[in-house]
């Protein structure tokens, strides 16, 4: 495995991002046998982006402004992951607790 | 001709009239009718009138109460329903280019309750497109037709304050319910998650989303409840506990009931005049003999980004096809922030999904030691069309973020929470206070705004228009 990968790495084709996206979708048993038929090269740069910017339908004028909200969530984004949640928890939970009556019935 | 003062009247005190057929369904829906058709033209609440439908559903409530067949207090009073309610054989279009043309072949779970119910559905009131923002244009506000309604249920909003229907239903995924009804001065509820079912709403944000009513009273608004409420199989979400008499938890009293004030974040930035109002709403709680404790919520520092991340990331779910197959028929203020929900990782949401779980254990710890928290609805009064960022104590804040910033807490905890109105500006705009309570426990929320209301007389003050 380890050999077959430093052969992908040497082709100098790039793999597009959404080659990349398309093969990660058909499931990481297939990832060895589709990488060295098309022998594009994995860099690491792309595996970072998660969205292909020219797949954003938006005009650069609204890029210039989703850049700043971007920036601004991946910074409060980072700060959360050190939030202080325990070893065990919380599990990702959004429903409020019930009552113990149950019934269907309107009073 | 109709009776004008029939189309200001509450569903309280509109169905002993019509349960003893002192008035007609179909009086009190002609009055709605003219009074659309005297000031929508300015107001713009509505994307479509049922006007035919209206009629004729208003003449077979007639003739069920006269056959003796009174179902209950909604029987002929005329609903407006919020564009994200589906609504069968008329168009549903969620205020977008989208669905311009969709029609349902089914009605929504609260639209099949309201009929069951003897409701009218008098139209379909306008939303911010998709409920994606908290101004809902063209919709003016009818305290100051300058100035926005709030969103996303702004056309609901509108229409309750301008006498345009009795009732309306609204949504609510960051504070689209209590955001217009604080603007409009009048009554919103955001039911506890998973107390009304959303089947048949068009979702935004399937975690964060709630239904629940508006209306001109707090005793309306547990008359809505009342129908609106209860399981649903439709809707994962909705759980099969008893669904109590709201109105009869309306005693006027709160005594010894707790009230719980933050002494941060909610008043942090809050215009002085809104700050006003509400402390001297907390005060009149206090006189009717609430016990009013301090309390403090230390993680919501966090709860801007944890809303981002979620709602735009299931929102851009929902949107993924239409976003590659009709971006330009969303609206520019749609599309970005749908585009900026891509761009989170899969990490980013299920660490929000985990911090908003610490959120809402911090929220029941504070809800264990009062019976309800008491807090603004929204930090600011109803801005003027265009305005954004809007200026509060001298500080600039875009304006969905100002909006939103006091309401989220209630969609993530899941809390039930209402606006109800507590006065005006010097200029004359309405000023919502909000209660959040416990889980279920709406009838607690409605009993402290309810008495709070009829102490307070602000009711007897008329929008403009």
């Amino acid at each position: 495995m380890r050999k077959r990968q430093r052969q992908a790495g040497n082709d100098t084709a790039g793999v597009t991002r959404r080659l990349f996206l398309t093969v990660a979708g058909a499931g990481a048993a297939m990832l060895p046998s589709l990488v060295s038929a098309q022998a594009p090269a994995v860099t690491k740069d792309a595996l970072r982006p998660m969205v292909d910017a020219a797949e954003l339908a938006i005009t650069d004028e609204q890029l210039a402004k989703l850049a700043g909200l971007v920036g601004w969530s991946r910074g409060e984004l980072r700060k959360l992951r050190d939030v202080e949640t325990g070893l065990l928890g919380p599990a990702p939970m959004y429903l409020p607790p019930l009552p113990t009556a149950r019934s269907s019935d309107h009073e | 001709m109709s009776d004008p003062e029939l189309a200001r009247g509450t569903i309280a005190a509109l169905a002993p009239q019509l349960r003893t057929r002192k008035i007609s369904p179909v009086e009190v829906t002609e009055a709605v009718l003219d009074r659309i058709a005297a000031v929508d033209g300015k107001v713009k609440a509505y994307l479509t009138v049922m006007d035919a439908d209206a009629r004729r559903s208003a003449r077979a409530a007639e003739q069920a109460i006269i056959a003796g067949n009174y179902v209950g207090p909604l029987h002929g009073v005329p609903v407006a329903v919020k564009d994200l309610y589906y609504t069968r054989g008329v168009k549903t279009t969620a205020g977008s280019k989208i669905l311009a043309d969709f029609v349902p072949d089914e009605d929504s779970a609260v639209v099949e309750r309201l009929k069951r119910a003897g409701a009218i559905i008098i139209g379909k009131a306008n939303t911010h497109e998709f409920a994606m923002n908290t101004w809902t244009p063209p919709t003016r506000n009818p305290w100051d037709l300058d100035r926005i309604p709030g969103g996303s249920s702004g056309g609901s909003g509108a229409a309750l304050a301008a006498h345009e229907c009795v009732a309306a239903t609204g949504t609510d995924t960051g504070g689209s319910i209590r955001i217009p009804a604080a603007f409009c001065g009048v009554v919103g509820l955001k039911p506890t998650f998973g107390r009304v079912s959303r089947h048949g709403v068009i979702p935004l944000s399937w975690t964060l989303d709630h239904a629940g009513p508006m209306t001109k009273s707090v005793e309306d608004a547990a008359i809505m409840l009342g129908v609106m409420a209860g399981y649903d199989p439709r809707d994962s979400s909705t759980v099969d506990i008893r669904v109590p008499s709201y109105v009869r938890a309306l005693t006027g009293d709160v005594r010894g009931l707790r009230i719980g004030l933050p002494r941060d974040y909610f008043f942090d930035a809050v215009d002085p005049e809104v700050e006003e109002g509400v402390r001297n709403a907390v005060k009149s709680l206090e006189r009717l003999g609430a016990d009013v404790h301090e309390v403090a919520f230390p993680q919501l520092a966090s709860l801007p980004v944890v809303h981002a991340c979620i709602i735009l990331t299931e929102a851009a779910t929902y949107h993924e096809k239409w976003l590659r197959t009709r971006p330009d028929d969303y609206a520019p203020d749609v599309r970005l922030p749908l585009e900026w929900g891509k761009l989170f990782t899969g990490i980013d949401y299920v660490q929000c999904q985990r911090v908003r779980e610490l959120i809402r254990q911090e929220s029941a710890a504070v809800l264990q030691t009062v019976d309800v928290v008491a807090a603004p609805s929204v930090p600011l009064p109803a801005s003027k069309v265009g305005e954004d960022p809007v200026t509060i104590k001298g500080n600039k804040e875009g304006l969905v973020g100002a909006t939103i910033r006091l309401t989220r807490l209630a969609n993530h905890t899941g809390l039930p929470a209402i606006s109800v109105p507590c006065g005006f500006t010097a200029t004359g705009l309405p000023i919502g206070l909000q209660l959040i309570g416990r889980p279920f426990e709406e009838a607690t929320v409605l009993r402290v705004a309810h008495a709070y209301e009829v102490q307070a007389g602000w009711r007897t003050k008329s929008a403009p228009v």
